[in-house]
């Protein structure tokens, strides 16, 4: 009874209570017949139906947020604790007083709460340097200390003559695949490997484009295979058929002819039927050889192509084998 | 051999892809000059870099944990909300789950490659499923039972053949898990919020007899492989007497079982033998049946035995037997593990026993190593620990030796799911908080609170008792606070015990830190009257008001110089004296009567003094004051004499 | 802590007639720790319980008016050293009180266990109500006092608790684990290692032991391991080839060298030779096609040259009797 008592007390003192309970409901209804009743007057006809009084939603009170945690972040804290992965940006959570964004006139820029600028940007804060050096000690153990006795290239060159270069790749994608990945690209000095004249030939042709001439590096690019190792394979298959193969001598390499020749020899050039025609101009008898140097930079001349020295020590020759001065 | 140097290179345009890393590698040329050592590539798993790196990352204090929302808004912080939150998270990915099981047709484009196998739709067998072997092997693999169970009819149908080595297989699936599904393997809230409802129920027996496990039995030529997988079974399942029979029977015939049918064996033989003598017996007994097959005793087997002893209920005995089993197994090479430990700590330390510092020893003995899980019962190693330190020893220094223990390396695992974390930090912050100095305790309070700990009402009213005995008033308000975010205020004895702490104690307002607690008390009683007020009247388990508290209230009220809401508070009282049991006492009342005259209304003094007068209090000392504080005029002061007169 | 040791110390000499008091207790208590050695030596092997050294001894100790003049002089002590710009008088009379007890109550293995001070000057007072000068400190006191009294009182269940819990028990002695010499069952050179009978069952164990202690991931990389570990995420040091096993262990010469499989069959000379060596050449510089499927697809040549035999030859032969014609022409 006490519980209805206190019920009837207070939404009496309260109005503003809508009451959902039946018998206040009722209790409610009772009055406002009275109250119809006592007023003597035309009973209104209210054609539209009265608004039913809507039964009152439980109002969740909802808790008051607690203030933002910047509040209680202590000065010294460990930042890469705080943030230790990619993150977007939260204003609750960085206690620094950031300010982004278009500025009005004579109005500040935005604060960090709220502000869309600020999120859009990739932030960095998870690695500060303190959080790099942390990850850095923490990977060392996967490192494994540098080799002695190969610090500088030659070294490198001197012990370790071919270089493989083989790539992967990453890209936002679902698919892990990429075709570029299966290249695989084969690098050695040819200078590293024996050859005799004719295998050198031979296997400069059979390379080709591959060689570059300058630096002497043989450059085998690989991508037939769908996969890495399977390139690599081919590649190291290639080197070595090549290199071996040089060594083959065919029989139709024997009609090898001067229009084949890769580099002039003044042996076996007209050149030097001219010259020495020159030379033994109109003596008989003793055919005079020609001068090795006058040779030699005959064959400079002509396999490296013209150039202030070339062609001096040509002029140079040439002056002594005619005896000029 | 060959060098390896990586290089990376990265593009400019961050639509193309990046090229990530460039491998250079050299070959060795034939001729070895000097001699050069490559060191072996450090093999790495997948996960290696990436644990290596969560190592560096420590604990925010500040933080909630990482599965919630870190918002300001969505911090859950009582133990509902954030079991409700992080349960609503894996609902979510559960109706996500099941609207791509009931939608099958649209999630069967599968473009990641390698194909992702969680994004996928299950397998769902049906009659007309083409099943071999292997599908059943990879069903037991993945743990799938009812579907296992299923294409095991359905090949049987079929007529298909299956081996026998297949058909044991899933004979132990099904023993396992007594042909029932378990929790799946990625709903990982469901398990760490299952608050020990698992245990709870295990320890009846649940084996479903005659089940499937049984006519897989009956099938197969009875090997000892079969008679081991059904025994553990049966064990696990506390099908006590048919597990002990078969035992018997796997005996007569010459069957060899092995050291972990012997092991479950030996967890259930509290079932099997009833007294404590006859109980060590058994177990000695199993122990000498596997030394003379030559078997070799594991981790299972202590951890077995010591389970066993501890159910014997004589104290004497079962401490001189763990220590025996304890050094033998220490000879063969066993090392305990923390589920040992445990069943040590039980035996030891028991609450109608003496008392036993074995705690200390083990302590002292595993400082500082790190753990791996080796059986179920590890997880329970710290809340039982963590329990003698409080209820036991009363010693905080173990205690705290044992929280370091907790932290150090990846021993946090162990800690089982959240219900056993919680009783641990309880049982930590009850010990603390009685016996260290309340500046320290304040300070692992705020460490751990809200985020990895949030105390029950229980802790609650011993941290309340803790700043009562150390007069750390200024402590209360916040932990008003706390108690209003922790939704403790539906708790009656805590609402009354901060009312009387406050009341009881007033603030010296020569104290510094004193200042202005008068007003928070204020405060803090109108938060509790308001709430009590305002509460909705239908609700079934709502607080009441007793005199005693809304004397509290206007006291405290009166000393925060909110005298309008005193006289408020106290004219509600007097409204409802009927149906408020007790009442204010009389020191109240003189405050009050001192707010009155503060606040010029001699008729509300007067009320007072009826009231005192109504229910029986001295009221003369009350009359005095009135007279002496108010300039009445005649029909006040005729009433005043006339209600003192009256008693 | 440091300063307040060191001004503990300088307290403690400043008061000469204290630390006479101090050093009268230290010594009786040293007579009492001796005897305690003596019992926990003797029976620490059977690990019998050592008589507690609880509130019994408070009463068998020096009589009371020596521990009001401790008391007394600890709470001189604590406001000389608080006058001195020290730490707060509490701290200080806790830790004075703790340093005396712990000497009377230790094994001399362990740490002292601490005490509260009110659970001491509780069971110091058992005698008689000393009485004190009306301190901070003796008002908080006898509150508490009251205070517990009425919980106690008015929460019945909890009393066995308020009553442990109001001191640390002291050491009963440790425990030697692993002393005894045990069963005599096994020994090391008999046991052999069996195999287990149930590997499906091992497997089972392992994973859930290893679910039991998956938590909810408690940082960035953590989640990242459960994804990679789920197949959600690639593994790291990406590999574009990562888990395409079907290609892993295809040799290259199996892509490359096509012309094995036009042994057996293709003529060596001849326009079919001639196409079905292009065919090769071509898909072996393609490197989106399997090695199987380069290889069936130069068999489907097989069976289509197969079956069309007859006009093939028909052809051939025509055209080797028209192009001696050709030439001349």
């Amino acid at each position: 009874m006490s519980q209805l008592t206190r019920f009837l007390e207070r939404n009496l003192q309260n109005p503003s209570l809508r009451l959902s309970a039946i018998q206040i409901r009722h209790l409610s209804s009772q009055a406002e017949e009275e109250k119809s009743f006592d007023d003597e007057e035309f009973r209104v006809l209210n054609l539209r139906p009265t608004q039913v009084q809507r039964q009152q939603r439980r109002v969740y009170k909802k808790d008051e947020p607690q203030p933002p945690r910047t509040k209680v972040m202590p000065v010294d804290q460990d930042w890469p604790n705080v943030w230790p992965g990619p993150r977007t940006f939260h204003p609750a959570s960085v206690p620094l007083p950031l300010r982004q964004g278009f500025t009005e006139k004579n109005a500040p820029p935005p604060s960090k709460y709220g502000n869309a600028e600020l999120m859009k940007i990739p932030n960095f804060l998870h690695l500060t340097p303190p959080a790099i050096n942390r990850q850095c000690e923490a990977l060392k153990k996967f490192c494994t200390p540098w080799p002695k006795n190969l610090e500088t290239a030659e070294k490198w060159e001197k012990h370790f003559p071919v270089e493989i270069v083989k790539s992967d790749y990453c890209h936002a994608l679902p698919s892990v695949r990429q075709p570029e990945a299966r290249k695989v690209s084969l690098k050695i000095k040819l200078s590293n490997l024996k050859f005799d004249k004719h295998s050198k030939d031979k296997f400069l042709r059979l390379v080709g484009d591959r060689y570059n001439h300058e630096n002497d590096v043989l450059t085998i690019q690989t991508d037939r295979c769908p996969t890495k190792k399977q390139n690599y394979d081919y590649a190291q298959y290639l080197l070595t058929a090549c290199y071996y193969e040089s060594f083959e001598v065919e029989d139709w390499e024997a009609t090898k002819s001067l229009a084949d020749m890769e580099v002039y020899e003044f042996e076996h050039n007209k050149s030097k039927i001219s010259t020495e025609a020159i030379l033994n101009w109109g003596s008989s008898g003793d055919k005079k050889k020609v001068d090795p140097g006058f040779a030699k930079s005959v064959e400079t001349l002509i396999n490296e192509g013209e150039n202030e020295y070339n062609l001096k020590k040509y002029k140079e020759e040439s002056k002594k084998l005619l005896g000029l001065k | 051999m060959s060098l390896i140097r990586v290089s990376t290179t990265l593009n400019s345009l961050r639509q193309s892809s990046l090229r990530l890393s460039t491998v250079i590698s050299r070959w060795k040329s034939t001729e070895a000059a000097e001699s050069i050592e490559i060191p072996n590539r450090i093999h790495r798993s997948p996960t290696a870099i990436l644990e290596a790196l969560a190592s560096t990352v420590g604990r925010d204090p500040t933080a909630p944990h990482y599965k919630y929302h870190d918002d300001p808004y969505m911090v859950p912080n009582s133990n509902m909300t954030k079991r409700t939150y992080a349960m609503a998270q894996e609902s979510g990915r559960k109706a996500a789950k099941w609207i791509k099981e009931n939608n099958r047709e649209l999630f069967m484009h599968s473009e990641a490659e390698p194909p992702i196998a969680a994004f996928a739709p299950e397998m769902v067998f049906t009659e007309e499923s083409e099943v071999s072997e292997q599908t059943l092997k990879d069903l037991i693999q993945q743990c799938e039972i009812t579907d296992a169970v299923f294409v095991y009819n359905l090949m049987k149908t079929k007529g298909i053949e299956i081996d026998d080595a297949l058909k044991q297989s899933l004979l132990e699936l099904v023993c396992f898990y007594n042909n029932s599904e378990p929790i799946s393997e990625e709903f990982i809230e469901e398990r760490w919020f299952k608050q020990g409802a698992a245990n709870r129920d295990r320890l009846s027996k649940s084996w479903k007899d005659g089940d499937l496990a049984e006519q897989l039995f009956n099938e197969l030529p009875k090997t000892a492989q079969s008679y081991s997988a059904l025994i553990r079974g049966m064990c696990k399942y506390y099908q006590v007497e048919r597990a002990y029979a078969l035992f018997h029977e796997s005996i007569e015939k010459q069957i060899e079982l092995d050291t972990k049918t012997f092991n479950s064996l030996l967890l259930v033989s509290s079932f099997i033998k009833e007294s404590g003598e006859m109980r060590w017996e058994f177990c000695v007994d199993l122990l000498r049946q596997m030394k003379e097959r030559q078997l070799r005793p594991d981790i299972g087997t202590l951890n077995a035995a010591l389970k066993t002893i501890s159910t014997i209920g004589h104290h004497k005995l079962c401490r001189t037997g763990a220590i025996k089993v304890l050094s033998e197994f220490k000879a063969i090479g066993i090392e305990p593990s923390l589920g040992s430990y445990c069943y040590v700590l039980n035996i030891f330390c028991r609450e109608k026993g003496p008392t036993s510092h074995v705690l200390v020893d083990i302590l002292n003995e595993i400082q500082g190593k790190e753990f791996q899980i080796q059986d179920i019962r590890d997880t329970s190693f710290f809340v039982t620990a963590m329990e003698i330190c409080r209820n036991h020893l009363h010693d905080k220094n173990l205690a705290k030796k044992l929280n370091e223990l907790l932290h150090t390396g990846k021993n946090y695992d162990l800690i089982g799911d959240s219900y056993k974390e919680s009783v641990y930090y309880r049982h930590y912050f009850g010990l603390l908080c009685r016996t260290e100095e309340l500046e320290t305790f304040m300070e692992t309070y705020n460490h751990l609170v809200p985020n990895i700990y949030i105390p029950e009402p229980g802790i609650m009213e011993e941290i309340l008792k803790a700043v009562e005995v150390n007069g750390a008033l200024e402590l209360i308000p916040r932990l008003w606070t706390d108690m209003t975010v922790f939704e403790h205020v539906n708790r009656e004895s805590l609402v009354l015990q901060v009312l009387k702490i406050m009341q009881e104690n007033k603030p010296m307002l020569n104290l510094e830190k004193h200042q202005g607690l008068n007003e928070q008390f204020a405060k803090i009683a109108d938060n509790i009257y308001h709430k009590i007020a305002d509460q909705d009247p239908i609700k079934v388990q709502k607080l009441s008001f007793s005199g005693q508290m809304l004397g509290d209230i206007i006291s405290l009220l009166v000393r925060g110089a909110e005298n309008q809401k005193a006289i408020d508070v106290f004219k509600f009282a007097e409204d409802h004296q009927h149906s408020i049991p007790g009442t204010p006492n009389e020191s109240v009342l003189l405050e009050l009567v001192d707010a009155c005259i503060e606040e010029k209304s001699p008729s509300v003094a007067i009320s007072c003094l009826q009231y005192s007068v109504e229910n029986n209090m001295n009221g003369l000392q009350l009359a005095d004051k009135i007279k002496k504080g108010f300039t009445l005029n005649e029909n006040h002061l005729a009433k005043v004499n006339h209600l003192v007169n009256e008693k | 802590m440091i300063l307040s040791r060191f001004s503990l110390n300088k307290g403690l000499r400043a008061f000469g007639g204290f630390s006479s008091s101090v050093r009268n207790v230290r010594a009786f208590s040293d007579d009492k720790d001796k005897e305690q050695k003596l019992n926990t030596e003797g029976e620490t092997k059977d690990n019998n319980i050592i008589p507690k050294p609880g509130k019994k001894k408070f009463k068998k100790a020096a009589p009371v008016k020596k521990e009001g003049n401790i008391e007394e002089a600890i709470e001189d002590v604590a406001n000389l050293i608080q006058q001195k710009g020290g730490p707060k008088k509490e701290k200080v009379q806790a830790e004075l009180l703790s340093k005396l007890l712990g000497h009377i109550n230790a094994t001399g293995e362990q740490k002292a266990p601490e005490m509260n001070l009110s659970d001491l000057i509780s069971g110091m007072k058992v005698e008689a109500e000393a009485k004190k000068p009306q301190s901070f400190r003796g008002q908080y006191v006898r509150k508490t006092m009251e205070g517990m009294k009425k919980a106690v009182e008015s929460r019945p269940r909890y009393q066995n608790q308020n009553r442990r819990d109001m001191k640390a028990h002291p050491n009963t002695g440790s425990v030697n684990l692993f002393g005894d010499k045990g069963l005599n069952l096994f020994q090391e050179s008999i046991l052999k290692d069996v195999p287990s009978l149930c590997p499906t069952w091992d497997y089972l164990e392992k994973r859930d032991l290893k679910i039991a202690v998956t938590h909810p991931p408690a940082n960035y990389f953590e989640e990242m391991i459960l994804w990679t570990e789920q197949g959600k995420l690639w593994k790291f040091p990406i590999n574009n080839e990562q888990d395409w096993d079907s290609e892993a262990n295809v040799d290259f010469s199996e892509h490359v060298f096509l012309d094995q499989h036009l042994e057996g069959w293709c003529p060596t000379k001849g326009p079919v030779r001639h196409f079905m060596e292009l065919v090769c050449v071509g898909l072996s510089k393609n490197p989106f096609v399997t090695a199987q499927e380069k290889k069936d697809h130069i068999l489907w040549y097989q069976n289509y040259f197969e079956d069309k035999k007859e006009l093939l030859e028909k052809l051939i032969i025509d055209v080797s009797e028209s192009k001696p014609k050709q030439l001349d022409c």
